[in-house]
Parts: C-alpha cells; structure tokens; sequence
C-alpha cells in the first residue's frame, strides 16, 4: 500500500504536442525538421539557434511532437541551479516508534528523512521522454554541466547519498532539443564549448515572404492579400536597418490579429489601421530624447512604407 | 497394545482410561455414557458449524480483497486499445520495477 501512494504521487507530468490547426508548414520548415530528426534519431541533440521571432520554439515542438514520444519543457533562467534540472532533496518523511513489548522497557525512535524528488530532466531520462530546453543560455553554464555526461555517457550523475540511485542510466528513447539565441544580450551567458560540443547546431533566420504571409494569415484570420500588405511592411523596416529591435514575425501577427478582430482593412487611408501599425512597430525603435530627430525621420519612414504598401 | 503406537499422553494406558474404554456394565453406566457423549456430539458439531461459517467468511473476504486487487491493478496498466493480448508479468518485487512500467500523466500543447 505504502508503494502505491508513493507512486500515485510521483506519477511524471509530460507535454504530449500536436500542431495547431492554422500551423503552416512550409518547405524551409520541412526540410529543418527532417534535418533535425535525423540527427535526433542518430542519437545527438539538436539546436535551434536565431534571432528572436524566427520560430525556434515552435520549431523544437514540432519536431519533438515528430518523435512521438511524450517531452518535458525546461526554459533556461538566471536562477536555475543543477537541483532545478534534476531534483533535490524537498521535504521531509518522519517516522516516530514507541515500542512498549515489555512493559518495564520503553523502546522509543524518532528520524527525519529528507525526501528526493525529481526534477524534469531526471524524468526525462529515466523515462525516455524529449527534453526541450528552451533558450538554455539564459541559464548559467554551470548549472547545464550535467547535462555534459548525459549527452555523452549517456549517465545521469546524481549527487551523492541523496537518492538511492546515484547512477541513471539514460533510456534509449531519451532525446534533447536546445534553443537559444546568440544576438540576445540581456540576460544570457555564454554556452560552454563542451556543452555546444556535444550539440548539433541549426541556424535559424528569418522566414521566406511567402511563408511569413502563410503565417500571419493563418495565426490572425485575415486574407492572404492583407495579410501580404503588413507582412512586406514589417520586411522593409526590417531591412532598413533603422531600428534598435529587429521587427519580427510576431509584429506581423500582432497587428494582422488587431486589424481583423476590429474589422478593419489594411489601408493607408484608415486612420486606426496606421495608428495599431504605429503603435506596435514604432516601439522597435528606441526611446532617447537626445534623438529626437532620428525619431522623427524613423517615424516618417515607418508612415511612407504604410503609404507605399496599402495606399 | 503396541507401546510404540503411543502419541501422547492420551494414548498412556490407565486404569480409568480402560475403564471408560470399556462397555458399561450396567444401565446407570450406560445411562450417564450416553447423557456425555450426546453433550460431546453437540458441542462438536456447534465447533464445526462455527469453523465452516468462519470459512465462508475468509472465501468471501478474499474474492472482495481479489475483485479490489484486479481493479486497482488495471489503473496501474490500464489494457492495451489496439487488442493485442497483454504480456501477463510476474508479480513485481521492488518499486523501481513498478516505476518502469508505470503511465505517465500527459498534458496536451497546441503549437
């Protein structure tokens, strides 16, 4: 009985993917997610590396939902500590025994046991499911070493005395999908040479027209030829270079997703339609008051590409 | 009598033993044999009435213990949807054992 509770509690929490209905799979996607999968099969863990908006979360779902298998989703922190990827010690089991057999003899015990519990990349490994790391440098590279023996060895190494097995050894079915991105400067470290050693990288840039219209239309519910008219606004500020945070997919959708929920056309002459264009990527821009006039030849640019792709 | 038949203290032959052992004699012996025995034979058949309703208890007690058993064992590995027979395992010694084969909680995501 004792048994049973104990697992009716440990039973492990896993993420079971499965594509959205609007989720568009173009050939570009296609092709990254045979490439990956065929490195995930041969045993070695992929990652997804690009900028911000270039769909390396999404993309390490698919590909993990590809394997069939159930995953588990750690996203990297400043925070995080070894116990966050693999357990601690949380919680104690007391145990108390007043043993009174013999009447003239009192026998009395008492200990506090500390309690192991697993953290997600134990489950992963013991159970065989897909570990998805998302944005792991944002994570200290120390806290990733352990990681170093898994990927190699194949061993999970456990700390000592505190879990009744020290050694776990890794299931076959065990996969790991990493994703980070390199021009990020807040919050993130570097990842050790060990580490991005054992990894096989993927770069990620930004998607194809065609398959970002694809996206936004689909993510947003506008028609194809509104959908094109912000995607190629958001394309051309993205290539002028004239912006302090790189306007992404995600603008894309933002707007497009506004625009049809107000039912509002995507059109120069629509005063609200420029203001929601405005309002989301003009904040790509940063906020000095020194440049003020840098502002204001930003701010004209951004008005003569809406009048450019919807007058 | 064969001494080496002897099992117990019972099987010592003595006076009093030969005695009862014996046809009685007379109608009072006969009387008052007959009076003990008639007691005996109640109280052991008030003895196996006991021990066979104590029985039927126990059979009833372990097919519910079994049925709860089956139950409880069919959340733990709930049978295969695809129809193919189940490999009957042996009884599981340790917990890790168990660990192995045990479900695993699914939350579904939408990508």
């Amino acid at each position: 009985m004792a048994v049973a509770e104990k697992l009716a509690a440990e039973v492990p929490v896993a993420l079971s993917m499965r594509p959205r209905p609007d989720f568009v799979e173009s050939p570009t996607i296609r092709e990254l997610t045979r490439r990956a999968l065929a490195y995930l099969q041969a045993g070695f863990a992929v990652h997804f590396r690009g900028p911000a908006g270039t769909g390396k979360t999404t993309l390490a779902l698919h590909v993990a939902g590809q394997l069939g298998r159930p995953a588990v989703l750690i996203c990297g922190d400043e925070e995080f500590a070894t116990s966050d990827l693999i357990g601690g010690q949380f919680g104690y089991h007391y145990r108390k025994v007043v043993d009174r057999f013999i009447h003239s003899v009192l026998k009395y015990e008492e200990d506090a046991i500390q309690q192991w519990v697993d953290n997600r990349l134990t489950t992963a490994c013991r159970e065989g499911f897909t570990l998805i790391y998302d944005e792991f440098t944002r994570s200290r590279p120390e806290a990733n070493n352990v990681l170093l023996a898994v990927l190699e060895e194949r061993l999970l190494v456990l700390p000592t005395a505190s879990h009744k097995h020290n050694y776990i050894k890794v299931h076959p079915e065990f996969r790991a999908i990493f994703t980070s991105n390199p021009q990020e400067y807040a919050g993130v470290h570097e990842a050790q040479d060990a580490l991005s050693d054992r990894l096989v990288t993927i770069d990620m840039g930004y998607h194809g027209r065609e398959t970002e219209i694809a996206i936004t239309a689909a993510r947003s519910g506008l028609p194809p030829e509104e959908a094109a008219k912000i995607v190629d606004i958001v394309r051309d500020l993205r290539s002028s270079g004239e912006y302090d945070q790189a306007p992404t997919l995600r603008a894309c959708i933002m707007i497009a997703r506004v625009v049809a929920m107000q039912g509002l056309r995507a059109s120069a002459r629509d005063p609200r339609f420029a203001s929601i264009c405005m309002d989301i990527l003009e904040s790509k821009m940063a906020f000095t008051t020194q440049a003020q006039e840098r502002r204001a030849q930003q701010r004209k640019m951004l008005l003569s590409l809406i009048e450019h792709h919807c007058g | 009598m064969k001494t080496n038949q002897m099992r117990s203290m019972r099987d010592i032959p003595t006076i009093q033993g030969l005695h009862n052992r014996s046809v009685p004699a007379n109608r009072e012996k006969a009387v008052t044999e007959l009076a003990r025995l008639e007691h005996e034979q109640a109280r052991l058949q008030r003895e196996l009435d006991m021990w066979q309703a104590n029985q039927r208890k126990t059979e009833r007690r372990l097919q519910q213990v079994q049925e709860r058993l089956a139950l409880v064992q069919a959340v733990l590995s709930p049978p295969d949807t695809d129809g193919s027979p189940r490999r009957t395992e042996a009884r599981r010694s340790s917990e890790e054992e168990v660990r192995r084969d045990r479900p695993w909680q699914e939350v579904k995501l939408e990508y």
